[in-house]
């Protein structure tokens, strides 16, 4: 390690000729994982269209029941949080160790805001009996309702799984950032960790408006 | 052999901070458009507004957010082939059911390769085939 500036130095792996090299098999290897995160939840999608085009009234009555206010709430934390995460990789390339710290804990805080109005939605649709399958207990005119809030806690339910473990991911990110593991030799981890941040946040541009904006 | 690793030039490209700001106010304009427009009856163009400002926004995290604007070519067809087979998934799930009850005007009867599938009788017929193909 760097005495002066608390850089600790990168060596690329044996397996490796060049860093480069190992940074492009690091995207190949993110983004072929982001591709299966693609079509995990495209299933989800599929199911969405089926159903919507079944009991299209239906849909309409159930987004009635979500916050639309939260929704965007929730939008707003979380495209902030892809624009912080880009700003703590530019940090790094910048070798600005402690802006790229705390541009991850500003990620980390908007991610954990997201989880929060989550935690709020959820409570007040089990208060509701606003439930999938069987333990719909609430009330609505459309019989078929309990469909929607299967897919509504389906698909919030695996992006909110996605959001915790970036969080993971977003704890992970700082420990090495304050140990001066990255610079601007050395960021692989950053920015892969910023494409999946990217992807569940693209999952949410879909997500917020197919679900509480219809009309 | 370490000082042969930092010679070789870096694939790393920064984003021009202008890029980044400015994906960031218009994806959260377009989000906040996306909601007021859905507070207006605007018939069937609603869904179309809707999903018109849900690609652009979703075009705008992939080029400048992810970077695809300056990414290699292979891997941009890469991610994108993601979409190119849920697309497949959702075009014949989607046409399976919009024309599954469709009529063939010819036949006067609906549409299906079921009919040609000859039902099997239930009860013991069934079991003794199970058997035989066993």
């Amino acid at each position: 390690m760097d005495s002066a500036t608390g850089i600790k130095q990168h060596h690329v792996a044996h397996h490796f000729s060049s860093s480069a090299q190992e940074f492009e098999a690091a995207k190949l290897g993110t983004l072929v994982f982001l591709v299966t995160e693609v079509l995990f939840f495209g299933g989800l999608f599929v199911g969405y269209a089926i159903l919507r085009m079944m009991y299209p009234a239906m849909f309409v009555e159930a987004a009635s029941h979500l916050s639309w206010q939260l929704g965007l709430l929730n939008t707003i934390f979380l495209i902030t949080s892809a624009f912080t995460m880009i700003m703590s990789v530019r940090s790094a390339q910048l070798n600005k160790r402690q802006a790229c710290f705390y541009f991850l804990l500003i990620t980390f805080l908007l991610a954990a805001c997201f989880m929060g109005v989550k935690a709020i939605e959820y409570a007040q649709k089990f208060e509701h009996g606003l439930l999938p399958a069987m333990w719909f207990s609430g009330e609505g005119v459309a019989e078929t309702l309990p469909l929607f809030f299967g897919l509504y806690f389906a698909m919030t339910g695996l992006h909110g799984i996605h959001i915790i473990v970036g969080m993971g991911l977003l704890i992970w990110l700082m420990i090495r950032t304050r140990r001066g593991e990255f610079y601007s030799g050395y960021f692989t981890p950053l920015e892969m960790v910023g494409l999946y941040w990217h992807v569940v946040d693209l999952v949410w541009i879909f997500l917020f408006p197919l679900l509480y904006l219809i009309r | 052999m370490q000082t042969q690793h930092e010679e070789v030039p870096h694939p790393h490209f920064m984003i021009p901070l202008k890029y980044t700001v400015g994906t960031l106010i218009s994806l959260l304009v377009l989000a906040v458009t996306n909601v007021i427009i859905s507070q207006f009856d605007l018939g069937i163009y609603n869904i179309v507004i809707m999903f018109g400002i849900i690609l652009v926004m979703a075009t705008l995290d992939m080029l400048f957010f992810m970077g695809f604007r300056w990414e290699r070519g292979f891997h941009i067809m890469m991610f994108l082939s993601g979409f190119v087979f849920l697309f497949i998934f959702l075009s014949f799930t989607l046409s399976d059911i919009m024309y599954r009850n469709a009529t063939d005007p010819y036949k006067m009867q609906p549409y299906g390769i079921k009919n040609l599938v000859k039902p099997l009788p239930a009860g013991g017929e069934h079991s003794e085939r199970t058997e035989h193909s066993e």
